[in-house]
């Protein structure tokens, strides 16, 4: 505040050097978002307005593809899709994930090979995981079906009939998603003082109302972490469903989802104007769903 | 301290110019050529090829590189866009008028007038002229596929109908497969074929309909004739003879004739050499024509074409290999290892020769009686609603006669949009 005064001190030499190195150690990372995030969105929103061909020959289109996107039906059942898998998908993760997190942070032997076993489908590749599902639901040769005839039920062609793909789909990202939200939320738990869990021992408490009353209410913060992070990604799911149902396939308009629909649109109907208005659809929806969970922080989230 | 600094200085542009000796081209440094294409079934034989170029041209190197089919065509636009597709790479029908029109293929007329080993008469002309956008020629003919169907002996034997002829007509097709199906035990009599080059390209024809009007104007899906072509299909899954859409997309047909559940299958030359080589079946199966349908026999016929990037830094060399490629040498040792019907004239009988135990002149055959491909300059703007209509009727989901005529409509607007 005292600089303000007509009279202004010179900026010191000492002070102008350190935010130098300051911007030349943040310059990095600042290209990188600029050149792979920045630049790629700017352009996106320019090619939602312009019609495109091949080869990015283009010419100015307007409103067009918005027009379109409004009155297209798969774009909603696309929307339906992904939103019913987001849904499914990130509070049944981070519930299981919460109560592994809980019971593997207990005095129990073995627990890191556990933890390994839990956290290994993270560190898989998507397309191997896929493969490997893909087959396991195979309607005629899969595992899974020859297991439940073992016990005299019949399986379904999980992956395309339009009751159970979605499901399956669902099914797999639970399962390899399961481990990293398990290892944060950890993280969290043993940030929990001791100290309020013997004196709620000393007062009677049993291991549930522990949970509910001390883990659960202190883990909040990661909690969130994880449901913002979560969320996000969900509704950018493409590689596990794409390769698991392919792109001919009579589910395809039950388990689509934006980005699949955005990449068949970019690459296999070479609209990529069409395909940009798509994307900037995705990032708008993104966006509100991140700011309503952010505004509602307070009222769930506690930051001691 | 400053000694520190002299030194850092040195050690540091000594590092920087060492770099910059990476940068400098000898005169006779190797030129690597780098080859798309999308089958890896093929993918051996072209290896053994190359390798034959590389022996007679010491300073080319051929660089292979193979994509799935499924990625392929959005990797090459892709790469094609941003300037770094392969020096040569596989075209098709399909797509030629859209690259050749974007500007993507090195035009070829003036190489080959000075060539020594090749000249356009080697060539069918159907083949050439595939490849001739605009008038002007873009692909070295690779090969030709034309559609067959292959039969499983063994499941004849056991229900005990006798071997396809290829005098055989729809009628005959369609009763030996309600007599080869035993839905207990999972065998069907023939397959859906999801793909339109070993499917309903070749019954449209047969039916007497027609894809795409000759100047590619108008769709040929409104025709009653090619309407024909698409129910025959619908008919033989609801009679049970084959397997329904769910099921194939489940499992393909090829793998389900692979493991002896399919008796007919129907299949373009390009699927030879994998059934000849699949130990389970190889010695049970042989191939027929197509049936006729009220005395009329008709099959789809496409080729690979090479062709040569137009943005590629070693066009003198990349002709070089695709000279080599249409040249006797290459075209006989692809008939041999029956990877492709070669598209030069003086080899075709080679790749029948190839396999004397099994009866390829059927493909020769289908040659005769075959149509061009259909494409147009944007092919993909109405083939994807084609896959999604087609397969709705497979799946039960509309009629034949629904799905053709909104297709017609589709397709009729993507042309006229050309």
């Amino acid at each position: 505040m005292a600089k303000k005064s007509a009279g202004r001190k010179k900026i010191p030499a000492y002070k102008k050097k350190e935010w130098l190195w300051g911007y030349l150690m943040i310059a990095p990372v600042i290209i990188g978002l600029g050149v792979f995030y920045m630049y790629p969105f700017v352009l996106t929103f320019y090619n939602s307005f312009l019609k495109i061909g091949s080869f990015n020959r283009s010419s100015w289109g307007g409103l067009v593809n918005y027009e379109r996107l409004l009155g297209d039906t798969s774009m909603w059942n696309t929307l339906k899709n992904t939103v019913r898998y987001v849904i499914f998908t990130v509070p049944v993760t981070l519930f299981l994930a919460l109560l592994i997190a809980v019971l593997l942070n207990a005095k129990i032997r073995g627990k890191s090979v556990y933890r390994v076993l839990y956290f290994l489908p993270y560190v898989t590749m998507a397309a191997a995981i896929s493969m490997v599902w893909k087959w396991m639901f195979n309607g005629d040769y899969g595992l899974i079906n020859h297991i439940l005839g073992i016990f005299g039920i019949e399986g379904q062609r999980w992956l395309t009939e339009p009751a159970t793909a979605p499901y399956a789909i669902i099914l797999v990202s639970i399962w390899s998603g399961l481990g990293y939200n398990m290892i944060i939320l950890l993280a969290g738990i043993q940030g929990i003082s001791p100290t309020y869990y013997e004196a709620a021992r000393i007062d009677g408490a049993g291991p549930v109302e522990m949970f509910f009353k001390i883990t659960f209410p202190l883990v909040t913060p990661t909690l969130f972490f994880l449901m913002i992070t979560g969320l996000i990604g969900a509704f950018q799911i493409f590689d596990s469903i794409y390769m698991m149902i392919g792109k001919n396939t009579v589910v395809l308009e039950n388990t689509q989802s934006i980005v699949m629909y955005f990449y068949r649109n970019a690459f296999d109907l070479n609209d990529k104007g069409f395909a940009s208005a798509i994307a900037m659809l995705l990032f708008v929806l993104i966006m509100i769903i991140t700011v309503i969970q952010m505004a509602l922080q307070k009222k769930w989230v506690n930051y001691d | 301290m400053k000694k520190a600094k002299v030194i850092s200085l040195v050690m540091s542009s000594a590092m920087a110019v060492s770099m910059l000796a990476g940068f400098t081209v000898s005169a006779d440094e190797a030129v690597t050529i780098r080859y798309g294409l999308w089958d890896s079934n093929q993918e051996p034989t072209l290896r053994a090829i190359a390798d034959k170029f590389e022996e007679e041209n010491p300073n080319i190197k051929i660089e292979i590189e193979l994509t799935p089919w499924k990625e392929y065509w959005t990797g090459l636009e892709t790469s094609a866009t941003g300037g770094s597709a392969p020096d040569v790479f596989w075209m098709n029908a399909p797509h030629a008028t859209e690259y050749a029109r974007g500007e993507m293929m090195l035009p070829l007329d003036e190489y080959l007038a000075s060539s020594e080993t090749v000249k356009k008469e080697d060539f069918p002309q159907s083949l050439i002229d595939l490849y001739t956008i605009d008038g002007v020629w873009y692909g070295m003919p690779k090969g030709f596929d034309t559609c067959a169907i292959w039969y499983n002996k063994e499941l004849f034997d056991n229900a005990g109908v006798e071997y396809p002829t290829s005098d055989w007509t729809w009628e005959d097709f369609v009763e030996k497969a309600k007599a080869l199906t035993d839905a207990e035990n999972g065998i069907y009599g023939t397959a859906v074929q999801l793909d339109e080059q070993a499917g309903w390209y070749n019954t449209i024809g047969s039916f007497g309909g027609y894809v795409i009007s000759d100047d590619k104007k108008t769709s040929g899906f409104g025709d009653e004739n090619t309407i024909a072509g698409i129910q025959c299909w619908v008919d033989l899954i609801n009679e049970g003879v084959s397997p329904t859409y769910a099921q194939l997309t489940d499992t393909s047909s090829a793998s389900m004739f692979e493991s002896g559940r399919i008796a007919m299958q129907w299949a373009g030359s390009y699927s030879v050499s994998e059934f000849i080589n699949i130990d389970e079946i190889k010695d049970k199966i042989d191939c027929v024509e197509v049936p006729s349908v009220d005395g009329k026999k008709s099959s789809v016929i496409h080729g690979v074409g090479n062709v040569i990037f137009s943005q590629t830094e070693h066009p003198d060399e990349a002709w070089k290999w695709v000279e080599f490629l249409g040249g006797k040498e290459a075209m006989t040792m692809q008939a041999e290892a029956a990877i492709d019907i070669s598209a030069r004239t003086e080899t075709t009988s080679i790749w029948v020769e190839s396999q004397p135990d099994y009866n390829l002149q059927a493909y020769m055959n289908a040659a005769e009686y075959s149509y061009p491909y259909p494409a147009s300059a944007n092919t993909a703007a109405w083939s994807n609603p084609m896959y999604d209509e087609v397969y709705a009727a497979f799946n039960g989901d509309k009629t034949a006669e629904e799905a053709c005529k909104t297709l017609e409509t589709l397709m009729n607007e993507a042309l006229a949009a050309e």
